[in-house]
């Protein structure tokens, strides 16, 4: 009987546009168990009111007139869209080291952005915190997703990932690669980079970027993985300049994220004031505590070291790369597990494009194999991501005034996590991105 | 062979049959049942045709070809079947549909970079399995040309220029603005070029960076600013450089050239085609039968410049330019038709939408092509201007099977070429209605 009304509804819908009084476009949606990630607990039979793209009334008693599009989740699982705080939208993974160095560029990501940008959507993440592109490509992507020409997630851009000159990750500048010749060049006009020494030169940096449609600043503290460097975890800008960084981007009202592996280098980035630290990897206990101290979020990549080491040797990465990243791997995820325990502040974050975008989703389960409850991995995945991007109003909880966001699954991922790996229903900004398997 | 295969022991056997049955599990047979199948090669219409294709390649074809076991059928015997179409004058990783000034100095050719791939896209379900860009920047018609050829996109096959090759003050230049706005792109990074060693080493750099054909601007244009539409803007001998420059290379040229002198300077510097054509007089027209140079002449988008730019911001000294050329090109392109001069298809997509390439079919018929040579412009004389003859623009044994298909006739109405039924590329079905 059910099943008939909800046709019959469609049908409806079908001959006369589903638009209220106002003229605005109505959908409903009705959840069979409801994830109030604000709150921490899953509700049952909610009904959702979607008017053009926000949400306008949740409830179990929820009434709406006759003529809006009705969509039947009585049997799924429904959840806020996903949030990823650390993706690179722009790269991608696989690809032969140094074809990806030196036979292609920025266009080449440029003109197949759109794939990674749709895969990531079609995964239930509606929203991304991209953490570094090359030649603002980013900027051009966001722009087209949000003009309607192609599909893809709310994107908050850095733009440039800004490094000290020798600490640029692979590839994202000729002209400092470490490990190469001195006198390989690039093309591209010196300010069009990431690399700036030097308080003066960094505050300069931060505007130039902010200028150009940086909406979050991201540094490289210390060094990093997937790069040339000898050290994974030292500082790699002196106190003062990270501080000059912060200073500046809070001039702009623009928040900071800081790659930072070592221990020290962790703990000088939370001093000069970050408002996350990307990946953790070498977190000690003073850090941790720092953390909680100042509410700085910890974003940590903990699914990807399982690909990298499995792919990466295969793709020509010199043997130095592969051994920082099993010097990195478990250390991360155990140092992971300790800050979950003290209670700092956890962020959703992949690194996507590192691993082939659209597999965000298999973060989850590592996150709750390290010492999240999958109410926590979820949380930290919408509302904890959407606190850290400093959109507490417009996503991360299916509430009224928020964005149209919501994803479904038909299992029940507190008893299978897994089960967000395989979404069969995405929907952003009111439209249905996809729905089945 | 069989009786050879009788006589090995049974693990010869089986090292035979490994490859063998590899072999088998990698070819894919597709055969297309056509009621009508356009023979674009002698110009006439085969009546319950059979092609047979092999992973991308067509096999056979002929009324009594036999369908091997486990081939995929498409049965097209209510439609009228045709080799993919080639525009030979497009520019794929743009379109004209913003602002002027917005396009001009707030977008830059990464914006283009990411929407590229909706164009390829749009030209491929258009039946367009080819095309001929003829003019981007930043090189980024290469990097869509290498994501479409390594499946990672869908989208035609190309053949592209990189950039358009222009003087000082041309066509390929930014034209109208301060002498105080600079980009900052490198400065090879660019199509301007003068002089004749300048224009040789601007074509040896399109080249190194992997252009297919050199595209140069041999008189003013349309949609910039300079004062003239149709003034030479090359010399002739910097013509005859570029188009000798590039034969050394094996590599083809095309001009871009309305005006009447521009247009005999390119075709005595030896280009393979004129591209647009808009002034062309009696004994340009003579010079190219003469010689053999193609005409693509783009006189479907008229119509659509002077509906939509005006709104666009486009300045009115553009649009009066568009009123000089637009009737004098077509009725030039009926001259040339009636004279026999070789005519390829380029519409110049980007400028009006991809996808609509197919509009100019009926603009070509309107102006003195029958149907039959509409299509075999599109098909087999753009394959010949290309230099892809041996593999696309007809149907024919050994060719990719780039496919199209349209259920009715278009002898009854040209127009319906402008709504592909059924697109094939490669091999590989795109669309199906």
């Amino acid at each position: 009987m059910r099943k008939f009304v909800c046709v019959l509804m469609i049908a409806t819908t079908m001959l006369a546009p589903a638009v209220n009084a106002a003229g605005a476009k109505v959908t409903v949606i009705k959840a069979g168990a409801l994830f109030d990630t604000v709150k921490g607990v899953v509700l049952t039979d909610q009904t959702i009111l979607i008017e053009e793209n926000v949400i306008k009334a949740v409830g179990n008693n929820v009434t709406f007139a006759a003529g809006a599009t009705v969509i039947d989740l009585s049997d799924s699982f429904v959840l806020p869209g996903f949030i990823d705080a650390h993706v690179h939208l722009t790269n991608e993974s696989g690809g032969n080291y140094y074809d990806n160095l030196f036979r292609r560029s920025f266009i080449d990501s440029a003109v197949t952005a759109h794939l990674n940008a749709k895969a990531t959507l079609d995964a239930g993440f509606t929203s991304v915190r991209n953490l570094g592109a090359d030649a603002f490509v980013d900027v051009a992507l966001k722009n087209a997703i949000n003009s309607g020409k192609i599909p893809g997630p709310r994107m908050q851009i850095a733009t440039f990932n800004i490094a000290a000159t020798g600490n640029s990750a692979a590839g994202a500048n000729h002209r400092d690669l470490s490990g190469f010749s001195p006198w390989l060049d690039s093309r591209l006009p010196e300010e069009i980079s990431n690399v700036a020494d030097g308080p003066e030169g960094l505050r300069k940096k931060v505007r130039y970027l902010v200028k150009y449609g940086a909406e979050v600043i991201k540094f490289r503290a210390s060094g990093g993985v997937l790069s040339e460097e000898e050290q994974v975890g030292a500082p790699k800008f002196s106190q003062e300049e990270m501080n000059a960084i912060v200073a500046e981007a809070r001039l702009h009202g623009v928040k900071v994220a800081a790659h930072a592996h070592g221990a020290e280098s962790i703990k000088m980035a939370i001093r000069a004031g970050v408002d996350s630290i990307e990946h953790g990897s070498f977190l000690d206990d003073e850090g941790i505590r720092m953390m909680k101290e100042r509410g700085t979020v910890l974003v940590a990549d903990i699914y990807n070291d399982d690909y990298i080491l499995a792919e990466f040797g295969k793709l020509g990465y010199p043997d130095k790369i592969l051994e920082k990243e099993r010097f990195v791997g478990r250390t991360q995820r155990e140092n992971f597990r300790n800050a979950v325990r003290a209670g700092v502040k956890i962020a959703y974050g992949t690194d996507a494009g590192v691993y082939p975008h659209g597999w965000n989703g298999k973060q989850f389960a590592k996150m709750v194999e390290w010492g999240l409850t999958p109410m926590e991995a979820i949380r930290t995945a919408t509302v904890g991501s959407a606190e850290l991007l400093g959109w507490t109003k417009t996503v991360g909880s299916i509430s009224i005034g928020k964005f149209a966001d919501i994803v479904a699954v038909p299992v029940d991922p507190q008893k299978d996590i897994t089960a967000l790996e395989r979404l069969t229903f995405v929907m952003k900004d009111g439209i249905v991105v996809r729905t089945g398997k | 062979m069989k009786n050879i295969l009788k006589k090995s022991c049974c693990v010869g056997i089986l090292f035979l049959l490994l490859p063998i049955f590899a072999f088998a599990q990698a070819t894919k047979t597709t055969a297309i049942k056509a009621g009508k199948l356009i023979d674009t090669e002698k110009g006439v219409v085969l009546q319950n045709q059979i092609i047979l294709i092999e992973n991308n390649i067509i096999k056979a074809v002929g009324p009594n070809v036999s369908i091997p076991a486990g081939a995929t059928v498409i049965d097209l015997s209510n439609s009228t079947v045709m080799p993919g179409f080639i525009d030979t004058h497009v520019h794929q990783t743009g379109q004209s549909e913003g602002n002027y000034y917005d396009t001009l100095f707030r977008e830059s050719f990464v914006d283009a970079a990411v929407t590229a791939h909706i164009y390829a896209k749009r030209t491929l379900d258009a039946g367009f399995t080819t095309v001929r860009d003829v003019g981007s920047e930043g090189f980024v018609a290469l990097a869509l040309k290498n994501a479409i050829n390594s499946g990672k996109i869908p989208g035609p096959r190309m053949q592209v220029a990189n950039y358009y090759i222009g003087s000082t003050g041309s066509h390929g230049d930014i034209v109208g603005f301060s002498p105080w706005l600079a980009s900052r792109m490198p400065e090879e990074m660019s199509g301007v070029a003068d002089g004749v060693d300048g224009v040789r080493k601007k074509v040896r750099y399109m080249i190194k960076y992997g252009a297919d054909v050199i595209k140069f601007g041999a008189s003013a244009g349309v949609l910039t600013e300079e004062a003239s539409v149709g003034a030479p803007q090359f010399t002739q001998e910097e013509m005859n450089a570029i188009v000798d420059e590039a034969k050394m290379h094996g590599i083809k040229a095309c001009a871009h050239a309305h005006g009447t002198e521009a247009i005999k300077m390119a075709i005595r510097a030896g280009v393979a085609s004129v591209e647009h054509g808009s002034f062309i007089d009696d004994e340009g027209i003579r010079m190219m039968k003469e010689r053999g140079t193609f005409l693509s002449a783009d006189i479907y988008n008229d119509d659509y410049i002077m509906a939509e730019f005006g709104r666009l911001g486009y300045p009115q000294k553009i649009l009066d330019k568009e009123k000089l050329v637009g009737r004098t090109q077509r009725e030039n392109f009926r001259k040339c038709v009636l004279a026999g001069v070789k005519i390829a298809y380029g519409t110049d997509a980007g400028v009006y939408p991809h996808g609509w390439n197919g509009k100019q079919f009926a603009k070509q018929v309107e102006w003195g092509q029958t149907p039959m040579q509409a299509i075999q412009s599109a098909t087999i004389v753009s394959a010949d201007l290309l230099g892809w003859r041996d593999q696309i623009g007809s149907i024919a044994v050994g060719k990719f099977a780039d496919i199209v298909a349209v259920k009715g006739d278009p002898f009854a109405g040209i127009a319906i070429l402008e709504n592909i039924g059924f697109v094939m590329k490669d091999g590989v079905v795109y669309k199906k209605d």
